[in-house]
Order: structure tokens, then C-alpha cells, then sequence
């Protein structure tokens, strides 16, 4: 294996990375990179465009470099020829390359070979659209949409946008507005969509970025892309057809908040520690040298919000219904707590129906409305995959409570249908949303969405954007709109002058 | 002086000529009253503001109003073009048969409908005097010399001819629902029929009262003797009896409150649903023709038709003036007067009355009306035996 | 020799009287109603799962389109609530302009239930008499946020803009008037003898009934229960306003009317006194540029022209959207209460019920 050829395409953007790696070939100007003359047959220093041969010593010796500048060139304009074997590949290397594929001795079966692709895809690279380098202009307004659309890159601070430290050539955090640093390896390559997904869906616009020529132009590709016909618009390849999962299961709970506060806590303590532990040994240092003792570290104090908002946290439950209800069921409750002053009570997913009735019956609690019924989908859930709850309203007493309980996939949780008839068309829009069966359920059928719809639109899996226009398929043609479709296709204006015939 | 057949035949076509053309120009204008009634009743604009633009034959009006700062167009006026856009469209419709309808009596059922209603006024009396209204000057090829009298023929079961013919209209309801081969019309013209079958019954009750203290069908007669020979009890069962007439009247012409068969909130448009363009306007001619007749024949009856005072109370003006003062003379301007009040009091109601729901209207016409009107009929029947 | 057969008919989803796309599946026996099924979905636009992809600012343009009648009450529901989850504070100006605005929408939602529902039974000029009042309140919406109908009124935290100059001047106009014109109602229908006939004893729903099938708003306390989520769990500035609660207990339709109207009048006061007492101040809170809430999930409901119109959120840690949202539509609830208003009843008798629950279909179906 050896480099016979090296040399540099249109589009160089000057970025020294070359150079980085491979100094012995490769010298970057102020407007160009160019192959060394030292390196070369020749002896000219240029961007090598009449493809000039290296010099037999350094054709072994630096392939690898050059392999390496080849693949970390951001808008991959350096091309080279390589050849299995050094020894053989002197005849065929002053061959050119066109001709490679026609050379009559396959005896020799020295192919000359223009970048493999299995190796690298520097072949591909030349013309595919990539991006160099992201930067954010002043003026981001926090929206987290580019985080997003693009997590690799893109990283949402509390004040502004930042292109991460891992895909950056530079390894900094920040705006990249100044240094414009090079995105690293291939990141411009494989993320290209998402960046200009991203950059297009900046509500202000403050996203920019550089690339090969091929990328710039390529910026409104999406919409380049759709053709005329509404019919023959794969929208499956769509922006928004692709659904991001969520990473989380937001299901709030007394419990985990506790553990949330008491893990934030142990760290701030531990980072104090560290913090104090870190001016200990500088001040014994500083007392060794005979400086000056350094300012002893201050505990941060607490962030003060300016703003008329605050969070409502989970909080210990104090409501005499909650306590009630705990002491009542037992281990039948997993939990209860209030959060801007609503009484949550979670159960076990099998009691509900219990509890329901309990709160319906007792002299004390007097739920008698089921005022609301809904589930929710948390596909990342570690053993559950939807929580129910129901909101029960006394209005007697008026108060309201919240029953919850945390179901995996298939598990059908019991009607409420016999205690509150209220239920009967909330559970069958739960089922239609969501798929969730309940037992026992009266007419358990889709209720928003016709009867032969597919899949449960209120699950996190399911897209928001549709399949765009379609021939709907009429089971019969009653109202003459297939013989219509078939007219216009014929030329007819689409006007039906013939009698539908009676079925 | 005795008229030839030719004479007769030609006076009968001149006289028909000219009640089709009166009434064809009278319907009209009711359906434009009604839109200005109903429009300054319920504040509707487009009744009452709408007016013709700076071109046209109000063109010089519009712009001398204009000139004067002032809302152009007579009031009278306004909403004319509106009116006239809808005239045009109901024209100009494309005329839909349904697929599964029975076309014949589909296309029968509006005439059905519309020939009873205009057959009627044949038997009614709109003058009753026998100078007529005027007469033909000499030169007038055939029917030169003689009088135009103010109703087409005076037959002596003119009454029972009236209800007979008018009762005819609601096959062309009925067959009309039917034909469509749908449901809501179905619906609608089953309750029509129900409707005005049970109110036939109410509505010759209280038509007996005249019929009764009179002693006569003819309509000429009753409407005369209806006036100048009543003695002053009469009132009461005349006076009664226009309320209970009216009532039926409002149900036999399916008019608000009374309007199931084609309750537009229940029925879509009821048995008029499948009907589009002039067939639906049939329907509409239909209805207002069957407006005037029952407004002719309350006024005639029980308004004291062509004199001036109503329920018989003009025979008292006779007795304390004498027959030939200027209040007791007849003239078709009090009769036309009269029907016209009537007219505006259907416009009224509709404005003014929600519908009755079908049972409702069930009971009201076989619990209250059919032993209402009898007992009315008793009074008349004892008011006949004693004091005349 | 003769069948005695059920005619089954469909009420809609194209029909004059079932206010949008309502269908209602009927089996007739004669005119007498032997099942009724309502069958929705028509409108249905999947509400829920857009504001779950909108940022918490951008859901309220799709509240408007749920019950577009009474746009303000859902713009009201949607801020309050995203408000509890952030634990945001509103301003008190802020706080009575929104009741004003609310009470108001409450009048025009009425008024186009009284013209519709009389237009049903008949009586066809109230209709347009109630028209003729709903637009001077669509004249004052336009005036305050350039729309009539899907008004976008509020902000998260309070509002966009201070009453635009002379607003307060129109309003008072409006308030001076009104009056007189529920009374201009009252005598075209209340002891009309055709109206009484045709809703008293109409479509009539027990409370116990009302409780179970979760049916709230003028229905229920037409039935005798006095739940007024405004008394109940005050919001907005209905702690500081005074104002009573119209009950009946016919639980029928012509209640219904009855409780209806009253609203009017007891709105009409909140307008007048939110225009009286108006306190002077900031109209916004301060917040921050983005709202990233937390995990936590709140119900926050209000009382609706319809019912109960509740919002159920949960947020997700460092998020913009509404990790689930959710809304229980008081027209979808009460809506599931027809067939035990009117089987055994007439076919009039549905369309008065249909107008008596007031469902407006953008809302049932979402």
C-alpha cells in the first residue's frame, strides 16, 4: 500500500488541519493548500492540479498522514492515489486514472484505485454537502429548538446557544461567534441535516454556518426537493414525521423530588468541599512560597430570581382526605403528596376501582363527580408505560383529588364505568388516544377517530404531521366520484354529465 | 240583459285572465311584505337597508338622497334588490330530481299543490254589488256594453267548493314527501297530512257559524247578509269564531306556529327538502295563494268583507244611520284593506310565535278547537232560534 | 298485515339544528325516540397532540379553535393553568381585565345559545336580537385584541397589551344598554305560552342524574345544585367580585333557559363591577424570556359559558412544550347525558335538547 498522488480540489478553506497532521506534504497558504515541492516529483509548490507524483521515499512513509489529513479535511478536498502495493504499482503509477479500469495486463492487478469507499469516503465526501463550522449570532433567544432538532451539536444554556465541546476541532464550549471552529471529523457530513433543520427552524435566525459549496446551495434542500404533486410527495422523509422519543418520564412524585433535592444537595456540598479543600492546598502553597495568602473561597448564594414565578415543588401531604385515604388503604397507596395545591394519590394499579368507590362512598371524602379521566404515555417509564388519573371533584365539599395509578403496556385497568357513568366516553377516548383497554368497559370503541383508524395518536410515538394528500379509496363509488376521478384523468374537464347508476 | 255564450265564455276568460294575473302580482308582493315586515321586526339589514346602487331606475332617487344627505332609496324600497336577486336565483336553479325518486308524481306533486289554491278564487266574492266594478265602453268588440263584476262565478255551494278544492292541496304534501324517497321529507308530509286532516274538522266548525246564521252557502250572499242582517248577539259567535278560524287557518296554510311539516330545525325543510328551483317556488305559491284565500274568507265572513265594520256590527251602523249613508256603502277597498290586515297579521305571528311541537299541535286541534268550535255552533244555533 | 317497524334516522352530521357536525343516530317509533346515540368526532383535529409539539406560548391559538364561541374562557383556562404549573403570580390589573373580558364572552356565549336554541323551537326573532347585542361584545374583543372570534387574548403571566384608550367608555355603553335587552328577551319567551309548552318538562335531567354523567355549568344548577367553579374554587378576580349563583329545580329545559338568563344579569354585574373597581398597575409579570418547566402535572378548571372546562398539564424537567395535554371539555362531558334526556321523548324534544346542552362541536371533538 502506498500514495502515488496527492492533491488538492477547489474549495480549500484554508484550515490548516493538513498541515496539522501531515506538515511533510502539505503547506497551507493564505489562500490555498499546497502540496510541498520538497514532497514532490516535480519540485513545484501548488495545489498539485496536474496530479505530479510523490517522491518514492515518502510515497510508503506518509500514507498514513495523508490517509489521516485526507479524512479530517472538513470539505474533503484532498485527493490522493493509492495503490495496494508500492513494488508493483511503479509501472502502473504514471498510468492515469481513466485509464486504470482498461489496463490489459489484469497479470500486474495493480488497479489504480480513486479512495476506496469501504475505507474512507473521501470520493463521496467530494460532492456530498458538509458543514465546516457552526456558529451562533448574537440575539438567541433560549428556545431550545435547535437543541432539538440537533442534540449533537447544539447545546441550550440558560442564556444562549452553545456548540458543544466534543464536536468542535477547538474543544471549547461557547458560541463559537469569535474563534469559528471546525466542527470535527465527519460531524458536518452525517449531521448536515439536522444542523440545516436546524438552522431553518431558528426562530430568529441566528444560527449560522459555512460548508462546502455544495452545502451552502444545498441550504433550502427540503423544499427544493418536493415535486409538483401533492401525491408524489414522500412526505415519510418530512422533518416532522421523524418523532424524537422523549428521554424522561415526567411523572412527578414526592419521593423522587426528595431524592432530586437531596442528590443536588450532596453535590453542592461535595463541590463546597472540593472548592474549600482546593483553597486549603493554595494556601498552603502560596504560605510556602511566602505570597500572599489567596482569597478564601464564598458559598454561591442562591440564584435570585427576579421574576413573579414560583415552581410549585411537590410537597409532603398535609390534606385531611389524604391522610385519610393512606391510613384507609394501606399498602394499597403508593403515594401521596400535593403540588400547587392539588391533592395527588397514587395506587396500585389493581385497587383503583377500590378507591374510587371508597372515595365515592365515605361520609368523609363525598367525591360523588368524576369530573375528568386521562392517561398519559411515558414510553421511557422504568416499569410502567401510561399513568391514568382521575379527577374527582366533591361538591359538597368542594374539593378535588386526584387518583393516579402507573400501568405498563397491556395491562387493562378496571372501568369506572358502574361508579361514575361519567366515565364511559372519557375511557373510550383514553382507548382511542392512547390504546389503553379497560375491563368490564360497556362499548369500549374509538370515539374521536373513525373505527378503522391506525395506531393511537396521543402516544409519543406516534407523528404529528399526516401523510399528506391522498385518493381516498371509496368502498363504493354512490357518489360517482370514481367515475369523475376516471373522467379527469380521460380529459373530460371532470364534469359528470352521466347518470349515476342506482345500486 | 241576457248574455250570448260567446259572451259568456269570453267575459269568463277576461275575468280569469285578469284574477291570475292579480293574484300572480299580489303573491309577490306578500313574500317582499314579508321580508320587509320580518325585517323591521327583527332588525334584519338586508330587508332593511339594501337598496339599489347610483344606476338603474332608482339611480336619480339614490343620488338626489345622497345629495341630501340621507340614506338613499325610499324605505319602501330597500331591500328590493335583495328580493329580486332571490326571485332570480329560485328562476334560474338547476332543477334536481332525485335518483330514487318516483319522477312522475315527484314532477306532479307541486301542481298537486298549487292548482287547488288557485282554483279556489273562482268562488270567492272579492265585490259583491251587481253594478260590478266597471264596465266595458260600447266599443268593445263582444263584451262591449257589459260590466265586470267583481267575482268570477257565484255558485250556491261556493263555501263547500272552497274547502272541498282547498282540502285537495295537501295531496300534493303529502305525495310530494312521499315521491322524494327520503326520510325527512317523509316525516314532513306525514305530519301535514295529520296536520290538516284534523284541522279540516275545526276549521268547517267554525265556518258552520256563518253558514249557519245565514242560511246559505254562497259566498256572495254570506258575505252580504253576513253584514247588514245580523242582529247584535251574532257578534259573539262571529266574534269567537274568526279567532278559532284564524287559528285553523294558520294550520291549514302550515304557517307559524303551525309549521311542522316544514320545521326547518326538525326537518331540515320538511317535504319540500328534495325540491330545488320553480318546483320549490310551486310549493311557495302554493302556500301564500292559500294565505290570501283564508285571509279573503276571514275577512268576507267574519270581518264584514266589503262594509266597515266587522262580526255583523254594520247592520246596527245600518239601523242608526240608514242604508244609504255614506259609511254603509260597500266598497272593495274596506274587503281589500281587511285581507291585506290579515296578510300582515301572518307575517306577525311568524315573527313573533315559536312552533308547537306535534303533539302539542294534536292536542290543541282535537282538545281545545274541534269543543270550542261546536260550542260556538251551539251559541250561533241558539242565537239563530231565538232572535231571527 | 300491517309492519310495525322503527324508522332509524340520522340527525346530521349536516343538519340545520345540531350546531356543527354533530350526529345523532336515532330510532324513531313514529315521532317517539326509542334509542339515541350521539356520534362524534367530525370536527376532531387532534388539539391535544399539536399543543404537545407547540411551545407553552404557542397552544393558545388552538384553544381559540376548541369551543370558538367562547374563545376568552378557553385563552383564560389555558393561561391559568400554564400559570399553576410555573406558579406564575398575575398581576391584579391583569387579573380583572381577564374576568371582564371572561364575563363578557359569557354574555356573547349565552346570547348565541338563546338565538339559536329559540330558533330551534321556532321563535325566530330572538335570534336575531340576540345577534344584534353579540356583536357590539365582538366590537369590543376587536377592539381590545384586533379579533372577533379566535381572540388569542392572553399571556402566560397576564397580558399583552393594557385596554386599548376609550375601551372602558365602549364597555360602560354596552353595560348601560344591555339590561334592557335581556328584558326585551324575556318578554318575547319567558311567559310566551308556545315556548313554556314547548320546554317545560322538556328534556329533563335529575341531579343525582347530572352528578353521575359528570354534566356541569347552567345544566347542573338547573337541576339544583349550585356549583359555580367561580364560587368554588375562585380564580382570576372572582374572590373580589360579588355576584350570585341562579339556580332552579325543574331541571328541565325551559331551568335551563331560566338559569341562563339570570347569568346574563349576574354577568353583566361582574362586568360592571371589574369596570368600577378596575385597579391601576402592571399588566404583565415578570418572567423570563423562556418558560423551561418542571416536572409537575396541575388540573386547573374554570368555569366555561358550557361547564367545567378543565386543563390537565404535566410538564417535563427543562422543557418548552407541554410534556401531555389535555383538556376536559365541558360540551364532550355533558354532551354523553342526550340519550338519557330524550329516549322516550319526541323528535322535537331532541332538538331542544341538543340546544339546551349548548355543545359546541369544536369543542366535543377537539
Amino acid at each position: 500500500m502506498a500514495i502515488t498522488k496527492v492533491w488538492i480540489e477547489e474549495g480549500c478553506i484554508v484550515c490548516n488541519a493538513c498541515e496539522a497532521e501531515c506538515p511533510d506534504v502539505f503547506h497551507v497558504t493564505e489562500d490555498s493548500c499546497h502540496i510541498r515541492g520538497e514532497a514532490r516529483v516535480d519540485g513545484v509548490e501548488n495545489e498539485n492540479k496536474g496530479k505530479s507524483p510523490l517522491k518514492d521515499e515518502l510515497q510508503r512513509k506518509l500514507e498514513d498522514a495523508i490517509v489521516a489529513a485526507a479524512a479530517g479535511c472538513p470539505v474533503s478536498v484532498i485527493v490522493y492515489e493509492q495503490v495496494a502495493n508500492a513494488a508493483e504499482a511503479a509501472p502502473a503509477a504514471p498510468a492515469p486514472v481513466a485509464e486504470a479500469p482498461k489496463a490489459p495486463e489484469p497479470v500486474v492487478a495493480a488497479p489504480v484505485v480513486e479512495a476506496p469507499k469501504a475505507e474512507a469516503p473521501k470520493a463521496v465526501a467530494v460532492d456530498a454537502p458538509r458543514i465546516t463550522k457552526v456558529w451562533i449570532e448574537d440575539g438567541c433567544i433560549v428556545c431550545n429548538a435547535c437543541e432539538a432538532e440537533c442534540p449533537d451539536i447544539f447545546h441550550v444554556t440558560a442564556d444562549s446557544c452553545h456548540i458543544k465541546a466534543d464536536s468542535r476541532v477547538d474543544g471549547k464550549e461557547d458560541e463559537n461567534r469569535a474563534a469559528k471552529a471546525l466542527l470535527k471529523g465527519d460531524l458536518g457530513l452525517e449531521q448536515f441535516s439536522k444542523i440545516v433543520a436546524a438552522a431553518a427552524g431558528c426562530p430568529v435566525n441566528v444560527i449560522k454556518y459555512d460548508g462546502t459549496a455544495a452545502a451552502v446551495s444545498a441550504a433550502p434542500a427540503p423544499a427544493a426537493e418536493v415535486p409538483a404533486g401533492p401525491t408524489s410527495w414522500d412526505i415519510r422523509t418530512a422533518p416532522n414525521r421523524q418523532v424524537t422519543a422523549p428521554k424522561t418520564a415526567p411523572v412527578p412524585s414526592f419521593k423522587t423530588y426528595q431524592l432530586e433535592v437531596a442528590e443536588q444537595f450532596k453535590a453542592d456540598e461535595a463541590k463546597w468541599q472540593k472548592t474549600q479543600a482546593d483553597y486549603e492546598v493554595a494556601k498552603q502553597k502560596a504560605a510556602a512560597e511566602g505570597k500572599d495568602a489567596p482569597k478564601p473561597p464564598v458559598r454561591p448564594a442562591p440564584k435570585k430570581d427576579e421574576n413573579d414565578m414560583k415552581t410549585p415543588f411537590p410537597q409532603e401531604a398535609k390534606d385531611a382526605d389524604l391522610l385519610l385515604l393512606a391510613e384507609r388503604l394501606g399498602d394499597k397507596v403508593e403515594e401521596v403528596f400535593e403540588q400547587a395545591g392539588e391533592l395527588v394519590c397514587q395506587v396500585k394499579k389493581e385497587a383503583v376501582i377500590e378507591v374510587l368507590r371508597l372515595c365515592q362512598d365515605d361520609p368523609h371524602l363525598k367525591y360523588e363527580m368524576l369530573t375528568d379521566e386521562t392517561a398519559t404515555h411515558y414510553p421511557v417509564g422504568k416499569d410502567f408505560q401510561f399513568s391514568v388519573v382521575y379527577h374527582l371533584t366533591s361538591l359538597s365539599r368542594r374539593k378535588r383529588l386526584r387518583i393516579r395509578i402507573l400501568i405498563p403496556e397491556g395491562f387493562e385497568p378496571e372501568s369506572a364505568c358502574a361508579l361514575y357513568p361519567s366515565a364511559n366516553w372519557m375511557e373510550r377516548e383514553i382507548f382511542d388516544m392512547l390504546g389503553i383497554r379497560f375491563q368490564d368497559h360497556p362499548g369500549l370503541t374509538r370515539i374521536l377517530c373513525p373505527e378503522g383508524w391506525e395506531g393511537y395518536p396521543l402516544r409519543k410515538e406516534y407523528p404529528t404531521l399526516g401523510w399528506g394528500q391522498r385518493d381516498i379509496d371509496f368502498r363504493e363509488d354512490r357518489s360517482g366520484m370514481l367515475n369523475r376521478i376516471a373522467m379527469e384523468k380521460a380529459g373530460n374537464l371532470g364534469i359528470n354529465l352521466s347518470i349515476p347508476k342506482a345500486d | 240583459m241576457p248574455m250570448t255564450l260567446t259572451q259568456t265564455v269570453v267575459m269568463a276568460l277576461i275575468q280569469i285572465v285578469v284574477l291570475l294575473a292579480v293574484i300572480m302580482a299580489v303573491v309577490p308582493i306578500i313574500t317582499f311584505a314579508e321580508r320587509k315586515v320580518i325585517g323591521y321586526v327583527q332588525v334584519r339589514l338586508g330587508a332593511t337597508r339594501i337598496a339599489g346602487g347610483h344606476v338603474g331606475i332608482t339611480g336619480p332617487i339614490n343620488r338626489a338622497m345622497w345629495a341630501l344627505g340621507r340614506v338613499p332609496v325610499f324605505s319602501i324600497l330597500r331591500g328590493l334588490p335583495i328580493f329580486m336577486a332571490d326571485g332570480l336565483k329560485l328562476l334560474t336553479k338547476e332543477d334536481v330530481i332525485p335518483e330514487k325518486a318516483d319522477k312522475l308524481v315527484f314532477i306532479l306533486a307541486p301542481a298537486i299543490c298549487m292548482v287547488p289554491a288557485f282554483a279556489v278564487f273562482a268562488a270567492i266574492t272579492f265585490f259583491p254589488g251587481a253594478e260590478g266594478l266597471f264596465t266595458f265602453p260600447a266599443s268593445f268588440p263582444i263584451v262591449g256594453g257589459l260590466k265586470f263584476m267583481g267575482f268570477l262565478t257565484d255558485i250556491n255551494v261556493g263555501l263547500l267548493y272552497i274547502l272541498g278544492v282547498a282540502s285537495v292541496g295537501v295531496y300534493g304534501i303529502v305525495l310530494g314527501g312521499w315521491a322524494s324517497n327520503s326520510k325527512y321529507p317523509l316525516l314532513g308530509g306525514l305530519r301535514s297530512a295529520a296536520q290538516i286532516v284534523s284541522y279540516e274538522v275545526p276549521l268547517s266548525m267554525s265556518l258552520l257559524v256563518p253558514v249557519l246564521l245565514v242560511g246559505s252557502l254562497s259566498f256572495r250572499e254570506l258575505s252580504v247578509k253576513l253584514a247588514t242582517e245580523m242582529p247584535l248577539v251574532a257578534a259573539v259567535p262571529l266574534f269567537l269564531g274568526f279567532f278559532f278560524y284564524l287559528t285553523c287557518g294558520f294550520a291549514e296554510t302550515n304557517r307559524v306556529p303551525f309549521d311542522l311539516a316544514e320545521a326547518e330545525t326538525e326537518l331540515v325543510s320538511g317535504f319540500h327538502t328534495e325540491y330545488t328551483g320553480m318546483k320549490m317556488g310551486f310549493f311557495f305559491l302554493a302556500e301564500y295563494a292559500n294565505m290570501i284565500v283564508v285571509s279573503a274568507i276571514a275577512a268576507a265572513f267574519f270581518l264584514g268583507g266589503h262594509y266597515l265594520l266587522p262580526f255583523g256590527l254594520q247592520s246596527q251602523l245600518i239601523h242608526a244611520l240608514g242604508a244609504g249613508h255614506a259609511l254603509n256603502q260597500p266598497s272593495i277597498l274596506f274587503f281589500v284593506g281587511k285581507v291585506g290586515f290579515l296578510l300582515f297579521v301572518f307575517l306577525w305571528i311568524r315573527a313573533t310565535l315559536p312552533r308547537y311541537r306535534y303533539d302539542q299541535l294534536m292536542h290543541v286541534g282535537w282538545k281545545f278547537l274541534i269543543p270550542v268550535t261546536l260550542v260556538n255552533l251551539f251559541i250561533a244555533a241558539a242565537i239563530k232560534f231565538v232572535w231571527m | 298485515m300491517f309492519k310495525n317497524e322503527e324508522m332509524e334516522i340520522n340527525l346530521g352530521p349536516q343538519h340545520p339544528s345540531t350546531h356543527g357536525v354533530l350526529r345523532v343516530k336515532l330510532r324513531l317509533d313514529g315521532e317517539t325516540v326509542t334509542h339515541c346515540e350521539p356520534i362524534i368526532g367530525y370536527l376532531h383535529r387532534g388539539v391535544e397532540k399539536i399543543c404537545e409539539d407547540k411551545t407553552f406560548f404557542q397552544g393558545q391559538v388552538w384553544t381559540d379553535r376548541m369551543d370558538y364561541v367562547a374563545a376568552i374562557s378557553n385563552n383564560l383556562g389555558w393561561a391559568e393553568s400554564i400559570e399553576k404549573l410555573f406558579g406564575i403570580e398575575v398581576p391584579r390589573r391583569a387579573r380583572y381585565i381577564r374576568t371582564m373580558l371572561t364575563e363578557l364572552n359569557r354574555i356573547s356565549s349565552h346570547l348565541l345559545w338563546l338565538g339559536t336554541h329559540a330558533l330551534d323551537i321556532g321563535a325566530m326573532t330572538v335570534f336575531l336580537y340576540a345577534f344584534r347585542e353579540r356583536e357590539q361584545i365582538l366590537d369590543l374583543f376587536e377592539a381590545f385584541c384586533g379579533a372577533r372570534l379566535t381572540t388569542t387574548a392572553f399571556r402566560i403571566g397576564g397580558l399583552r397589551e393594557d385596554l386599548p384608550p376609550g375601551f372602558l367608555k365602549q364597555a360602560q355603553a354596552f353595560q348601560d344598554r344591555f339590561l334592557a335587552c335581556v328584558d326585551e328577551y324575556e318578554t318575547l319567551l319567558t311567559e310566551n305560552r308556545i315556548w313554556k309548552k314547548r320546554t317545560v318538562g322538556v328534556a329533563p335531567i335529575s341531579a343525582e342524574d347530572c352528578i353521575a354523567y359528570g354534566v356541569t355549568g347552567p345544566v347542573l344548577r338547573a337541576a339544583g345544585v349550585a356549583f359555580d367553579i367561580r364560587k368554588a374554587f375562585p380564580y382570576a378576580a372572582y374572590d373580589e367580585m360579588e355576584f350570585d349563583v341562579p339556580t332552579a329545580t325543574a331541571a328541565d329545559t325551559y331551568a335551563r333557559y331560566q338559569v341562563r338568563v339570570e347569568e346574563m344579569r349576574q354577568s353583566h354585574r361582574i362586568v360592571q363591577q371589574c369596570i368600577d373597581k378596575l385597579p391601576e398597575g402592571p399588566v404583565m409579570a415578570k418572567l423570563p424570556k423562556v418558560l423551561k418547566s418542571e416536572v409537575g402535572e396541575v388540573y386547573h378548571a374554570i368555569e366555561a359559558p358550557k361547564g367545567e372546562l378543565g386543563y390537565y398539564l404535566v410538564g417535563e424537567k427543562g422543557s418548552g412544550n407541554p410534556y401531555r395535554f389535555h383538556v376536559r371539555a365541558p360540551s364532550f362531558v355533558n354532551l354523553q347525558a342526550l340519550p338519557k334526556m330524550t329516549e322516550g321523548k319526541l323528535l322535537a324534544d331532541v332538538i331542544a335538547a341538543i340546544g339546551t346542552l349548548d355543545v359546541v362541536l369544536g369543542e366535543v371533538d377537539r
